[in-house]
């Protein structure tokens, strides 16, 4: 027996924070909306008061979605069986009102304009032969102009924190065309992080601080929020922030949204599939409640698919009727691809013997980066890839307990010494005098790389597993390609020169790609599968997120991208929302379910 | 009510806890909720011996609506592992990270315990698991085996040079695994020394552990052995650096190791430059974290960033306006 409930305006899965950013537009303009979301309900007081629990969050994965009830699978290729995720590993997807924004690290980067036209700006500068075999790159139906306000939009509601380019001598990002200044200074960096930044200027690169969603200091937004800000407690990726200093949709958006009276979270219910009707729109979202079991349907005039990437696209392909019998948006195989995920590595480790970095202090953007190697922005006439990625010092927030295994120097699975010679023991008394000498005097260079889309990397069905409520996995199957290893190691040379550079004893460094594996984590960066496009052709939505076959269905979040630069997804996802949030409003409830132009 | 009964062991080369004070063990893994009486007093000295391990219920005591740290045994207690069981894993988890009484180990921090609990809850799964058949076979060759004369449905097959990119895909729970490696390991040591591993000598259990650590071993549970050294090897770290809430770690000796202050409420941008501060700030776990409250200094070096702050008339203190 399913439970109907009252027809509403909008229903969105999730309570994340695109759900808070359109729910709070959408019921500001009067209309009802219900968040449908799997998690509990949580809040700074009192849920993170006693966060400081490095086994619970940080080991155990406690904000992550529930694995006994749901995962994804693998495959490295079409030709095996794909396994599924037993235990958080490569992605840590969030569950609870938030979702996963309530754990990142607040790092907060603007795609570039040449990210936005990618597949132009490679084929205008090196010609057709310079993609990749078999790769599937595409332009975005954006441009970075377009978007431009609603960054601005975005970075001043959270507080954004960073330097302005401007503002020499230390400097911000020269790559980043900004017309707004960041309204909060850059974080407190560690000391490894000013290193790197002097040996970068050394080498002729142009260091600037970490932007961050983090606030530096408290901020009073536009509508009269005030938050704290940061404390460096060193508790921060993968936990809630006691504080509020770390910006969500919770202590953004959604408070804007619950004012209205109009903005309905039902927490504890798992969205299983979209209802269609025989007109091949959608009528609602149908659900179970996972505390009693009971199925319900919600009734709206437009569904809002806002969960994170692999929800949205399995919801798209488990959700068929006769109209639709490949699922929604699936009516030109569209659903699925261009999976990508993120080459974020630490292909160099040193040790500056009788140094105290204090890195357990602070979090990942107590850190400086370089974009002298960022995706197309340098030439490329003389390299064997495409793209690049972000260069990073070493973050903050180090824990033993998530970071004594990586001791000592060299010892790791893929690293080798850069002396030569044989890998070291990792436990007995070389492993506990390594901690005891260098635990806090060892600093990384990490590497944030560009994910391009290839024709065999896709989203499906699996056909082995089920979730709790009996639906199939979503599996993926990807790899990295040549390119990307090429790309690596070009990237692990120019980490090896500034570690060296900023001076190390001894150093590590890991020469060759490790092979892509869902074990090691490698960003909650999953990006593609429903992205957007210029017609239906080539895509699944328009760059609104509106579903070319059912656009009374609209995506949001990296679902959307095309193909993933070397950046982090929240700024976009978010600037996208805030669009999406204001079309909606002003466009599309004065004439429903009509394709947004 | 499950039977109790009171060991008393006296090994001078082992856990001090297990070996020297009297040792209660109440069978059944199931036990935990009902202790009687007089379990109760033993388990008061238990505590009072093991003075400066900061018990996991005050800051739950104090604020009851705060969530806390899982429901974890008190120190000193075995809810999973036999004596012998645990005698061994002591052993072992020593040779990972060797210590003494001025030098602490993982066996002055009591990672024993740790394991202990971890196995004592469920299945052994410290996080949550997805635990669905089917569950991965590895296979050398082109093909995978033909099974006949039975259908198993519950397994699927997977190039064995590929096995370790999926991360942990055994059937076989944390507990059947220690349980199991715990007999292999002792069975190799008796095999090639004569005695199980918690009565060898320091060289001789580094021999094994080395075995262990490189597949010298038969396969454990299907697995190969340096499963199981990886997996007490981070369960290891986790006894040794987790918050002393969770029975390892006691006296913060792990943290005290690496020179890391534990769980403390804030730093300010002056620490993070100052690579002396690790002189001056004791560590401290979760339990004697200062309860939060907004606007009230929670050390006399922090200086907070007042929650709500910003609003007129009040005076903002945050780190831009100090020196």
């Amino acid at each position: 027996m399913t439970v109907l409930h009252k027809k509403v305006d909008v229903v969105t899965v999730g309570a994340g924070w695109t759900s808070n950013i359109l729910g709070w537009k959408l019921t500001e303009a009067g209309h009802d909306v219900v968040a449908l979301e799997q998690g509990p309900w949580r809040s700074a007081y009192p849920d993170f008061a006693h966060n400081h629990d490095s086994l619970l969050y940080a080991v155990r994965k406690r904000m992550m979605v529930d694995l006994e009830k749901e995962s994804w699978t693998w495959r490295p290729n079409k030709s095996v069986n794909a396994l599924p995720m037993r235990q958080f590993g490569g992605y840590h997807p969030g569950q609870g009102v938030g979702g996963s924004a309530m754990h990142w690290s607040g790092m907060l980067y603007r795609f570039l304009p040449s990210d936005f036209k990618l597949r132009t700006h490679i084929v205008e500068n090196y010609g057709e032969g310079k993609l990749p075999e078999n790769s599937t790159i595409q332009d975005w139906p954006i441009t970075y102009e377009e978007l431009e306000p609603y960054y601005n939009l975005f970075e001043s509601d959270l507080g954004a924190s960073g330097l302005p380019s401007e503002d020499q001598p230390d400097g911000g990002n020269p790559f980043e065309p900004r017309n707004m200044p960041y309204p909060n200074p850059p974080l407190e960096r560690n000391i490894p992080s000013h290193m790197f930044a002097e040996a970068c200027q050394r080498l002729g690169y142009h260091p600037f601080p970490q932007p961050s969603g983090i606030l530096s200091r408290a901020y009073t937004d536009r509508f009269g929020q005030t938050r704290s800000g940061c404390l460096y407690c060193g508790f921060c990726t993968r936990y809630g922030c006691e504080v509020d200093a770390k910006s969500t949709g919770l202590n953004t958006a959604m408070p804007l949204a619950l004012k209205t009276g109009r903005y309905h979270i039902q927490t504890h219910v798992h969205v299983t599939h979209v209802e269609i009707g025989a007109d091949g729109l959608a009528t609602g979202l149908a659900y179970i409640d996972t505390l009693t079991g009971e199925e319900h349907f919600q009734p709206a005039e437009l569904v809002i698919l806002s969960g994170y990437t692999l929800t949205n696209v399995k919801l798209l392909l488990v959700s068929r009727n006769r109209a639709h019998p490949d699922g929604i948006g699936n009516d030109r195989a569209q659903v699925g691809r261009n999976f990508t995920h993120q080459m974020w590595y630490a292909p160099v480790t040193g040790q500056f013997s009788g140094r105290r970095f204090n890195l357990y202090m602070g979090n990942t953007s107590t850190m400086t980066a370089i974009y002298d190697f960022y995706g197309m922005e340098f030439d490329h006439s003389n390299v064997d890839f495409i793209g690049g990625g972000g260069i990073y010092s070493t973050l903050g927030e180090r824990e033993p307990v998530t970071s004594a295994g990586s001791y000592p120097l060299g010892s790791d699975e893929d690293s080798e010494l850069v002396t030569g010679g044989e890998k070291p023991r990792n436990w007995g008394r070389e492993w506990k005098e390594s901690l005891r000498n260098y635990w806090d005097s060892t600093a990384a260079i990490a590497i944030q790389g560009d994910s391009f889309a290839y024709r065999d990397y896709v989203f499906d069905l699996d056909p082995n597993y089920t979730d709790a409520y009996g639906m199939p996995l979503l599996r993926f199957t990807f790899d990295w390609t040549d390119d990307d290893k090429r790309r690596y190691r070009f990237l692990a040379e120019r980490c090896l020169e500034i570690i060296q550079e900023m001076g190390a004893d001894q150093i590590a460094w890991v020469p060759e790609p490790p092979d892509y594996n869902i074990t090691a984590y490698k960003s909650t960066h999953i990006t593609g599968g429903a992205i957007m496009g210029s017609n239906p052709g080539n895509s699944v939505t328009s760059k609104y997120g509106q579903v070319w076959d059912t656009p009374n269905v609209f995506v949001t979040g990296a679902a959307l991208y095309p193909q993933n630069p070397g950046s982090n997804p929240t700024n976009t996802l978010a600037a996208l929302a805030y669009m999406t949030g204001d079309a909606l409003v002003e466009r599309y409830f004065k004439d429903p379910n009509r394709l947004l132009g | 009510m499950p039977r109790q009964f009171i060991k008393k062991l006296d090994t001078p080369d082992s856990n001090p806890v297990l070996s020297r004070r009297a040792f209660l063990k109440i069978a059944g893994a199931s036990m935990g909720a009902a202790i009687s009486l007089s379990a109760c007093d033993v388990m008061r000295q238990e505590e009072e011996a093991t003075r400066g391990v900061d018990l996991p219920l005050s800051n739950r005591e104090q604020y009851p609506n705060v969530p806390g740290p899982e429901d974890v045994l008190p120190p000193g207690i075995l809810g999973f592992f036999t004596l012998d069981e645990a005698r061994t894993v002591d052993a072992l988890t020593a040779t990972l990270m060797p210590g003494t009484h001025q030098d602490p180990g993982a066996r002055e921090a009591g990672v024993v315990f740790y394991i202990d609990s971890l196995l004592w809850y469920d299945r052994g799964f410290g996080t949550r698991t997805y635990y669905k058949a089917p569950f991965a076979m590895p296979y050398e060759g082109d093909t995978p085996p033909v099974l006949r004369d039975f259908t198993m449905t519950d397994i699927l097959w997977i190039p064995k040079d590929l096995i370790s990119r999926f991360g942990w895909q055994s059937i076989l729970t944390p507990r059947e695994l220690y349980r199991m490696g715990i007999t292999a390991v002792d069975g190799f040591a008796t095999d090639n020394h004569g005695a199980p591993y918690r009565e060898l000598d320091e060289g001789q259990q580094e021999e094994v552990m080395t075995a262990l650590a490189e597949d010298e071993m038969e396969p454990i549970g299907g697995l190969p052995s340096s499963e199981f050294f990886k997996t007490l090897r981070q369960h290891t770290i986790e006894g040794m650096f987790g918050d002393p809430a969770y029975r390892g770690n006691q006296n913060m000796v792990g943290w005290k190791l690496v020179g890391y202050p534990g769980a403390q409420r804030a730093y300010t941008p002056i620490d993070i430059q100052d690579e002396e501060f690790f002189l001056r700030r004791e560590p401290q776990s979760m339990s004697m974290l200062h309860p939060f409250n907004p606007g009230e200094a929670s050390h006399p070096n922090a200086i907070l960033p007042v929650s709500g702050s910003g609003t007129p008339g009040v005076e903002v203190h945050n780190h831009y306006d100090q020196p």
